[in-house]
């Protein structure tokens, strides 16, 4: 029975047709804004499904690895500023975003509103 | 000692300042008397009139509580005391206001409604081709939006399988389509000034009055401290019809600001596809301006006023009659609608959770109507004044968990009715008192009792009780509701039936007493209902599955019976309609950007008539199913598609042959010959968005091209006494190609 279930693992793994892959990746947002703009970012071809958890910082993605990399999702996600448990944000697109989204900053102290109201 | 007096000195020292806010679109507005404290503190301060507060830094709390009203609070975490706090509340009222963590949806139950409330926002409405709240429920399966006949080209809705006059249609949570508006009131409403619609299935809230029986549509129209500055838009079809619709805002200052609307709209082409010699749309000039003071004052006192005025012409009959045929059959219909409205409520600033509120509406209708040629008519004159003031106060008895609202009401009707012979008039004053409880324990339970008195210059005396609970569990992934309550009206037998005089039909009052209004008792039902919600992930994708059971019992009722050829008749009927209504409603969402809603609906209603006994309440579809599917594009695309299978309905004057009937009935039984045939209308609409703000369209409404055949029985013989304009099951004219655009400025 094992060996079944590793075969197949197997097949999946090494298996030609495209497969969608679920991960989890931790993206270090800081607020609500945050996650409609991670959620966006990520509708991208190959991407089924994103959803980032504001309060654990975790994102579940689905994406089809023949039409995009984990390299790929990464990098989005840094490019429009904010860092994942794998690459550091762009520090660029990180000092253009509202500055109550940017890290290590105290929350909710800019005076942009509207981006950084507490999870009810 | 000395560390902890230094500790002392700083805490003295680090008073904490910051603002209290709300956002309205883009912009930040202050919130005066805003209520601060810390979490392990009950005392606290209040934000002046810029929203600005300052509070004595409280070492064992970081945590700083924002508090205003109707507003939900919100907690922030306080790290550096030297940085102003900034909260920004938002409005649990407003659907503006949703949060930015749950994907909006355009259309969703409520959750924190104890009723079950169905809440719409514009875009869901735009699925729909236009232009006013008659047509606007293509989309939405709670509500049935068909013609009632087949010469006005208005359309009238349908809840839980009763007449739209059943519901109760607020503007704003004051009455509005009713007495002599409620054959046309819906289509008075543009649905480019409508912000959002809730639709309350089953007994609504005790202070919004006695009225609703099926249930509850409130219509919340753009507010000049909305969220956004410039309307504008237009919409053509090839039915020669025509709409431009606008709104502008402007700014007067920080806390006042006013806002004007317009709206003409044009039919002026002559067509008869049916060629019954009738036109299938009226020609129709209707125009209607709008002006709102909003203000919102520094010590909680907020307010709106609006007035707006209308005229509504309309011509339709004979293709002859519109042609300049004198003796042709013709149809005019000169409507005026000028009515004022406003609101004021006050929070009191010490007690955020009190307030009083007021609203006060006047009315003033004028309808001129003339049914048949220019020598030989029939018409239609009526008039109706309306004033309505409603006074609340809202407040807790001890705690929180238990609120309540209470206050007084008065509802005026003066209303007077000319039509072939008959003259009705009526004063009809009714003050009343109510009183609401709500207990809350929690977020996902509370439990509703409401009840009302009131007395009725006509009718005298009457209490209305109403109850609700709400249950959502499961994770809150769960709701379970019920409601139940009693509802009453007058009847306005003419008015709400318009399509009857587009007939040849004699009208018959059978009076109960002649010093009732219009002879006849008040319309009193029992509505009892249980809803059901259950969301749940399909392949990671949020999906939403509902069923819903409502039951409405009319304890007295004022039947309409249109069974024999010829004649209209109107009597009080004890027991008289049962209605059954149940639905149910998958909504999914199998990739991004990609909407499914599939409903399914049954309604059982049967009518006890006179001399025939029960039968099924004429033109409704046992059965009905929904599709829509709704695609957007990554680049502002979107594709909407909706299919609505409508079972078989009844015809008035047919019925199977069970019960001694006037000689005049066919007494063959025939299936095929007492009812509709089944049919499906299918709506499609393409539409692309530029920079959020400008959205051209193009649709198509009723694509498979499916229409009533012979929609006016006799239409060869208009002055014959079988002449019925008044019996359609389906749509009159077939395909219609549409398009259009529309401007949204943000403020």
């Amino acid at each position: 029975m094992k060996n079944i279930i590793l075969a197949v693992l197997m097949v999946a793994t090494l298996g030609v047709s495209a497969k969608t892959i679920t991960k989890q990746i931790l993206v270090k947002g800081e607020c609500g804004m945050c996650k409609e703009k991670i959620e966006k970012a990520l509708d991208m071809p190959g991407v089924s499904f994103a959803e980032w958890n504001a309060e654990t910082k975790m994102l579940t993605v689905r994406y089809n690895d023949k039409k995009v990399t984990e390299d790929k999702l990464h990098e989005t996600i840094s490019t429009l500023g904010y860092a994942t448990d794998k690459m550091e944000a762009n520090k660029d697109s990180q000092g253009k975003l509202d500055k109550c989204c940017q890290p290590k900053k105290p929350a909710c102290a800019s005076e942009k509103a509207g981006c950084c109201q507490k999870k009810s | 000692m000395l560390s902890s007096l230094w500790v002392k000195g700083q805490h003295e020292q680090h008073d904490i300042s910051g603002t209290v806010t709300y956002t309205i679109g883009d912009k930040i507005r202050p919130i005066a008397g805003a209520f601060v404290h810390w979490q392990e503190n009950p005392s606290g301060v209040y934000a002046d009139s810029t929203g600005h507060f300052k509070i004595e830094h409280h070492h064992e709390a970081p945590y700083l509580i924002a508090s205003f009203a109707s507003y939900k609070s919100d907690t922030i975490y306080v790290k550096d005391l030297t940085r102003p706090v900034v909260f920004t509340l938002k409005d649990q009222n407003e659907l503006q206001g949703a949060t930015v963590f749950a994907k909006k949806l355009s259309y969703s139950l409520s959750k924190l409604d104890p009723r079950t409330t169905i809440l719409m926002d514009e875009r869901e409405f735009q699925k729909a081709a236009c232009c006013n709240l008659s047509e606007s429920f293509e989309n939405s399966p709670a509500i049935d939006a068909s013609f009632a006949d087949a010469v006005t080209g208005t359309k009238q809705i349908k809840m839980l399988g009763l007449d739209g006059f059943y519901t109760l249609i607020g503007q704003e949570y004051m009455p509005s389509v009713r007495t002599l508006n409620s054959y046309y009131g819906l289509s008075y409403i543009p649905s480019a000034w409508v912000d959002a619609i809730q639709i309350t299935k089953g007994a609504g809230s005790v202070v919004n009055g006695y009225e609703s029986i099926a249930g509850q549509i409130n219509v919340e129209l753009k507010k000049p401290f909305g969220k956004e500055k410039l309307v504008l838009d237009q919409f053509v079809s090839d039915g020669g019809r025509s709409e431009t619709d606008f709104m502008y805002v402007k700014d007067i200052n920080q806390k006042v600001a006013t806002s004007v609307f317009g709206r003409y709209a044009y039919r002026g082409s002559n067509f008869d596809r049916n060629d019954d010699g009738f036109l299938d749309v009226p020609l129709s000039k209707d125009y209607k301006l709008m002006n709102r003071w909003q203000f919102i004052n520094d010590v909680g006192l907020e307010g709106i006023a609006t007035a707006s005025y209308q005229r509504n012409i309309h011509e339709a009959g004979q293709t002859a009659f519109t042609n300049g045929d004198k003796n042709a059959y013709g149809i005019g219909i000169d409507a005026e609608v000028f009515d004022v409205s406003a609101k004021l409520g006050k929070v009191n600033k010490n007690k955020p959770y009190s307030s009083f509120g007021s609203q006060y509406n006047f009315n003033y209708s004028n309808l001129t109507s003339t049914y048949g040629s220019v020598e030989d008519n029939k018409s239609y004159e009526a008039r109706a004044d309306q004033a309505y003031v409603n006074l609340l106060y809202q407040s807790i008895i001890g705690n929180t968990f238990h609120q309540f609202q209470t206050g007084l009401s008065f509802l005026f009707d003066n209303t007077s009715e000319r039509y072939d012979g008959f003259y009705f008039s009526r004063q009809e004053a009714v003050p009343g008192a109510f009183f609401e409880y709500t207990y809350k324990p929690k977020e996902t339970f509370s439990l509703v009792g409401g009840i009302r008195t009131d007395y009725n210059s006509i009718y005298g005396l009457s209490i209305t009780p109403r109850f609700h609970g709400k249950y959502r569990f499961n994770q809150e992934k769960t709701s379970l509701r019920m409601s139940a309550g009693m509802g009453r009206r007058t009847s306005n037998p003419l008015a709400q039936n318009q399509q009857i005089f587009a007939s040849g039909r004699t009208l018959i009052i059978e009076m109960t007493n002649p010093n009732l209004a219009y002879g006849l008792e008040q319309e009193v039902a029992l509505n009892s209902g249980l809803s059901f919600e259950h969301e749940f992930r399909l392949l990671f994708m949020p999906a939403t599955i509902g069923l819903d059971y409502f039951n409405t019992t009319f304890l007295q009722e004022v039947v309409v019976d249109r069974e024999t050829e010829g004649v209209a008749r109107f009597y009080n009927m004890k027991n008289g309609t049962r209605a059954h209504s149940f639905q149910t409603q998958l909504d999914l969402q199998p990739a991004r950007r990609t909407d499914i809603r599939i409903a399914y609906r049954m309604f059982d209603v049967q009518t006890k008539y006179q001399d025939l006994g029960t039968l099924a309440k004429p033109f409704i579809s046992r059965h009905r199913a929904f599709i829509n599917l709704t695609q957007k594009t990554r680049k502002d695309w979107q594709f909407s598609s909706t299919a609505t299978w409508n079972g078989r309905q009844r015809i008035a004057g047919k019925f199977y042959h069970l019960m001694p009937i006037p000689h005049n009935i066919n007494p063959i039984y025939n299936p095929y010959d007492i009812a509709s045939p089944n049919f499906i209308l299918w709506n499609a609409q393409i539409s692309k968005t530029f920079k959020k703000q400008f959205e051209v369209y193009i649709g198509a409404e009723n694509l498979l091209n499916y229409k009533q055949e012979n929609p006016i029985q006799e239409a060869d013989k208009p002055f014959s006494s079988n002449f019925d304009a008044g019996l359609v099951w389906g749509p009159i004219f077939g395909r219609m190609i549409y398009g259009g655009f529309r401007l949204r400025l943000k403020s």
